[in-house]
């Protein structure tokens, strides 16, 4: 639908190589990208490099646009799509949880502890459903206080859960 | 040093200390099995992050899953289809996932509001453009809902405060779809869950009113101003109001007992004074430049050279135009968050022209 600042005329104008019209679609995009992250992220660094990635998203894929009207739900995937990898991408963890050069026997990697007899389905059978809802849910990005805020209980209780699973799995590991 | 809370700061990608990190190794060192487990901890956790799809096929999942297929493309929905059954058999057996496919859904809602906030942030309402001897004709009309900073008064919790610094300006939403544009310095209060649409004013702004039975008024130190549906521009400093009106019909009365009040027509303009009886007479305006302090530019069938002095003045910039359109005339209301270049595309739309920028200088040309 035909609407105020997107209407599917730029859009039309933008993907056939007209400068101005693309600087004055981008602009526009960018005021609605910063002050969608800035309200789901806050941190202005990361409000930046992120509406600077979705831009480059609708940038790169706008030619591709086959309808004009879709705009918006076309930024609109560029924003999640740019969110939830950023989400996924901060918990990649800065320090190992388990730092191999530090001990004696200076193993390399986890694998040498284990090799091929790691049997990651028996682990998780030992999760209760709460204890693994709580790590998936950090595997997709969120963090502890934000994952208390979702289950509704706080960021204590959430830690004590993970230790709780980890102590529950050590005579798997042990084995 | 309590070795289960460290351990417990590790499993959860706490930074340690320096020395709790020590501590961290020697116990390491002296339990092997500790070790074990958390290498093999390190493998599982990596194993669960391997067993979630990506960011853009959950996302994509996600939508479809939430009801909203048609927000992708063709080229998308096929490629979900092809992996349905692989990621509905991840996500069944995950039971995280109820609860990020609902945080997708609000993430969704979250970005279409504030592509709604943006979109209708400057809307055109284009005129018809006959010959170039005939205005041409604009109106750009700010009704923008945006995100409001409001001061929550502890002791009344339903009184609301905006306050805008100065220079800076904040565009209000009120609980009755009327917008108030403050123009800073400028305070409004008003009370949000019984608004009896009545507000309270120090400073300056311009007020939309939305058209409704009962009447809406804007009180001052000075003065009272009562209207149906409108726009008015008001500037209440160092114990003087001036009310400007721009469109439709207002009522301002002075606000001691007994007051004797002023109707306005669009384009004129009354003052009260602290302890004044009666506003004055009204009085005929130029809307251009007597409004010009609520920050916002208003063309009235305004001939280009004069819209580009204004647009000039007030964004701090060189707008020239081409001789051959002269007899031009434009017609709009820019809010003052509305950039210069989004003016110039507005009258370059209208006027079926261009903008060119040569070096500091934007050129209107046919």
């Amino acid at each position: 639908m035909a609407s105020g600042n997107f209407d599917p005329g730029l859009v039309q104008r933008a993907q056939k190589g007209d400068e101005y019209s693309r600087n004055l679609l981008l602009r526009r995009l960018s005021k609605v990208f910063e002050r969608y992250f800035k309200a789901k992220i806050g941190n202005q660094a990361v409000v930046d490099d992120l509406t600077q990635c979705a831009l480059l998203r609708v940038h790169s894929g706008l030619p591709a646009l086959k309808q004009p009207d879709k705009l918006k739900a076309f930024a609109m995937k560029a924003a999640l799509f740019e969110l939830h990898d950023y989400y996924r991408g901060r918990h990649s963890p800065k320090e190992k949880t388990y730092e191999p050069q530090m001990l004696p026997e200076r193993r390399d990697s986890p694998d040498e502890w284990f090799g091929s007899k790691f049997d990651a389905e028996r682990a998780l059978g030992t999760l209760t459903p709460r204890a693994r809802r709580i790590l998936e849910l950090r595997e997709h990005g969120y963090k502890y206080k934000e994952i208390a805020e979702i289950l509704d209980t706080t960021e204590t209780a959430v830690k004590m859960q993970v230790k709780r699973a980890f102590e529950k799995m050590r005579s798997i590991f042990t084995d | 040093m309590d070795q289960s809370e460290i351990l417990k700061k590790v499993l959860c990608e706490e930074a340690l200390n320096a020395e709790e990190k020590q501590a961290h190794i020697e116990n390491l060192e002296a339990d092997p099995d500790l070790a074990r487990s958390l290498a093999g901890w390190q493998r599982f956790r990596a194993y669960m992050r391997d067993r979630i799809p990506s960011p853009r096929d959950f996302v994509l999942y996600s939508l479809v899953f939430g009801g909203h297929a048609e927000d992708l493309s063709e080229e998308e929905a096929a490629e979900v289809n092809e992996k349905w059954g692989a990621l509905d058999s991840v996500i069944e057996s995950d039971p995280g996932y109820s609860e990020v496919a609902a945080q997708i859904e609000r993430d969704r809602q979250d970005f279409l509001t504030c592509w709604e906030l943006e979109d209708n942030r400057s809307t055109a309402r284009v005129l018809p453009l006959r010959t170039f001897r005939m205005a041409a004709a604009i109106a750009v009309l700010a009704v923008s809902v945006i995100t409001i900073l409001l001061l929550l008064n502890q002791r009344d919790v339903t009184l609301q405060v905006a306050t805008v610094d100065p220079g800076e300006y904040e565009r209000v939403l009120l609980p009755d779809g009327s917008i108030a544009h403050l123009n800073g310095p400028a305070t409004l209060r008003f009370d949000e869950q019984n608004f009896p649409r009545s507000v309270e004013l120090t400073g300056v702004a311009l007020f939309d009113i939305a058209h409704q039975p009962d009447q809406f008024s804007v009180q001052t130190e000075e003065a009272v101003a009562r209207v149906l549906g409108t726009r008015f521009g008001v500037r209440s400093m160092n114990g003087l109001t001036q009310i400007v009106l721009e469109s439709g019909r207002l009522e301002v009365a002075s606000k001691i007992e007994n007051p004797q009040s002023v109707l306005l027509v669009p384009g004129q303009m009354t003052s009260i004074a602290q302890g004044s009886a009666a506003p004055t007479p009204p009085v005929e305006v130029n809307i251009e430049d007597q409004m010009g302090w609520t920050g916002f530019i208003f063309f009235r069938e305004t001939s280009l050279r004069k819209a580009a002095v204004l647009l000039s003045t007030s964004r701090n910039i060189r707008v020239d135009f081409d001789p051959s359109l002269i007899n031009e005339r434009v017609t709009g209301t820019f809010a003052p968050d509305v950039t210069a270049e989004e003016i110039l595309d507005a009258l370059a739309l209208t006027l079926n022209a261009e903008v060119l920028r040569e070096g500091e200088t934007y050129r209107i040309v046919p």
